[in-house]
């Protein structure tokens, strides 16, 4: 039987018209997701990861001037082809997704009560009292206190960690097959952050959901990740499981990521790595690589030839010419 | 600078004593006065050339206790000496001349800076409002500080928007520098700006730290880059001071339950290390209802009776740790 991942993603451009002229912000990625499984993408600002997960969805406006190219296939049916109605019915419904901002994702004149019963109402086809009860168990189950009072709170009323289990109890309650979660818990308090994830892991294990984690914290991916994409400048650099990319990571930009974050155990007062220069603008991306002119090792064939993605090891791959001159660890680093 | 047995002799830079303060809300004109009670009782001492990190979760005060030891905001009661001399009451005249040696930067550079100043004129402005050298030497002071803070003496005539965060953040230091000051308030000077940049800038300040004997007193909620760049560290919650330990002290050997789950539950980039969270129930209570006894009782897993009773002082459990916990004795 071959295998059927819930989703794939295959070859993903992304381009943006902008007055400076065109942008690619996500070009030529390709991943794919299992039920069950969380997968955490990450990078910096500008990197592109924000704009792969709404490009699964198409959540771009009209008209935008938005262009997508390539094929996204949840659960063997094909998004980018869809029509706007075959969407719909899968967006909040099969597939959901958590903002960063829940103030900005809720809308400030309806009762979150409200807000989480209509998608129960228009996907699931609920009554209204249904509707209701199941609101107050999603309530229940993430976590809020005394849910039959708070179903009619306006999302001003309830702080910034209850406005997160909001949203997490709204992309929820349709029990979606995959979860999109865009920085869940960045906006959040570590405490606050460490009941939300605790949350999160515990519902997938129920509902066998598959989880796309965007974030840019190594800590929360290394906690509850158990494959990763690294991307920079709108391609995947560097994909691996979890255990693999943290012991043994071989594309300069995730070992110089791994290297500048400052640790609650490791040794203090040591200078903290630093990988040099910034992210070039997507207006001027660079011709070879796209990190030749940040790394250490980039020498002039990193600077005139793109390198493609390498498989170095079964689930390993990595988008550098010098993957070889890298040992276990990220040692000869530089070298 | 490392400062342990020293710190009990040396007179400190900057006294903070029982600083209060609390912000008057609006209720109805028949309901009684309300309070958010955003400092309760803080008391600091930060000794010349050292790095102190006051840490916390979002709404602990710590930011507000930033603005007043610089009396950017006015304390409901307490006082703040600096060097000595108590700045509480100090005059507008005087606070300006306090000021020369007490700068601030802020979280995010995008809002600290004029959008329509040339940043070389951003950076000379406080010289001149200062009256600091001559005129005419002022562009090569800044010159100089462009240097400094890692930028080029091309920068000079550029606007903010042309730069990246991290940039900014440089920018905003040269301008902090630029009155010569002793002491700097930092105010999650890191936490807007990506990883990669954020090493750079925590370097940065320490090499700055170094060049210029400075003194910081750092706010953050992110406790690994507190833990790097801090000599002490001190942990606040709901306008408390519930810890203060020199830094490997309090990491190795947290004593408060609130600086014990606080630090559990910091995701670490190390998956083989997937740690047992203390996860605490519920959420911070509204700092207008404060808890009676311990603020931490509430969430606090090993609260007994006392706890809800008796509010905890901070006391010495050795060579500079201090806590505020009937539980520890």
């Amino acid at each position: 039987m071959i295998h059927v991942p819930l989703l794939e993603v295959k070859n993903l451009r992304t381009t943006f018209s902008t007055e400076l002229g065109q942008v690619t912000a996500v070009d030529g990625v390709s991943f794919q997701v299992d039920s069950g499984e969380t997968v955490g993408l990450v990078g910096e600002s500008g990197c592109g990861k924000s704009v792969t997960s709404l490009s699964i969805l198409r959540l771009f406006r009209k008209h935008s001037g938005t262009r997508l190219t390539g094929e996204i296939f949840f659960e063997q049916k094909e998004l980018l082809q869809s029509s706007m109605e075959e969407l719909q019915e899968i967006r909040g419904n099969r597939i959901s997704m958590i903002f960063q901002d829940p103030m900005s994702s809720l809308n400030p004149v309806y009762t979150v009560g409200n807000q989480i019963a209509e998608s129960l109402m228009l996907h699931q086809k609920l009554s209204k009292k249904a509707a209701q009860e199941k609101t107050i168990e999603m309530l229940t189950l993430v976590g809020i206190p005394s849910p039959d009072k708070r179903v009619n709170d306006y999302p001003h009323q309830l702080s910034g960690g209850m406005r997160q289990r909001v949203m997490i109890a709204m992309g929820l309650c349709c029990q979606p097959k995959l979860l999109i979660a865009d920085e869940p818990t960045t906006a959040l308090d570590v405490t606050i952050q460490a009941q939300i994830l605790d949350l999160m892991l515990d519902l997938q294990k129920q509902l066998q959901m598959g989880i796309l984690l965007i974030t840019h914290d190594l800590g929360v991916v290394a906690e509850v990740c158990d494959r990763v994409l690294v991307m920079y400048l709108g391609q995947i650099v560097e994909e691996a499981s979890v255990e693999t990319l943290f012991e043994n990571p071989k594309h300069p930009y995730t070992i110089g990521l791994m290297k500048s974050i400052p640790t609650i155990d490791g040794k203090r007062g040591k200078k903290l790595h630093v990988i040099e220069g910034i992210v070039p603008s997507l207006h001027q991306i660079p011709k070879g690589c796209r990190f030749a002119p940040r790394c250490p090792l980039a020498d002039e064939k990193c600077r005139q030839h793109p390198p493609d993605l390498f498989e170095i090891a079964r689930l390993h791959q990595v988008r550098c010419w010098h993957h070889e001159r890298i040992g276990v660890g990220g040692v000869a680093f530089g070298g | 600078m490392r400062l342990g047995a020293k710190e009990k002799t040396a007179v400190p830079l900057l006294q903070v004593s029982n600083l209060v303060k609390h912000f008057p809300i609006k209720r109805g004109y028949f309901q009684e006065k309300a309070y958010v009670k955003a400092v309760s009782n803080f008391s600091l001492k930060i000794y010349k050339g050292e790095t102190y990190g006051l840490v916390g979760e979002s709404g602990c005060g710590k930011s507000t206790t930033g603005r007043m030891i610089l009396r950017l905001l006015a304390p409901t009661s307490g006082s703040v000496q600096y060097k000595g001399q108590d700045i509480t009451h100090f005059s507008d005249e005087e606070l300006r001349n306090a000021r020369k040696e007490m700068q601030i930067i802020f979280q995010d550079p995008y809002s600290a800076l004029n959008p329509r100043k040339q940043i070389g004129k951003a950076i000379a402005e406080p010289m001149s409002i200062f009256n600091l050298g001559e005129k005419r030497q002022h562009k090569q002071l800044v010159l100089d500080l462009l240097r400094k803070v890692g930028l080029q003496p091309e920068h000079y005539d550029r606007y903010p928007h042309e730069f990246s965060g991290g940039q900014r953040q440089r920018i905003v230091l040269a301008r902090a520098l630029a009155v010569n000051p002793a002491f700097i308030v930092c105010d999650e000077p890191v936490s807007a700006l990506d990883v990669s940049i954020q090493s750079q800038i925590l370097n940065l300040l320490q090499q700055l730290q170094e060049d210029f004997q400075l003194t910081y007193l750092f706010i953050a909620h992110d406790l690994s880059v507190v833990r790097h760049i801090s000599d002490r560290v001190g942990v606040m919650y709901l306008g408390h001071l519930v810890e203060e330990a020199p830094t490997d002290a309090l990491f190795s050997e947290p004593l408060h339950p609130y600086t014990r789950a606080l630090l559990s539950a910091v995701p670490e980039p190390n998956p083989k290390k997937r740690k047992e969270r203390i996860v605490l129930s519920s959420e911070v209570p509204s700092p207008i209802d404060l808890p009676k006894g311990c603020v931490f009782h509430p969430r606090c897993p090993q609260a007994i009776a006392t706890c809800k009773e008796v509010v905890p002082v901070l006391q010495e459990m050795g060579t500079g740790h201090r806590v505020a916990c009937h539980l520890v004795s």
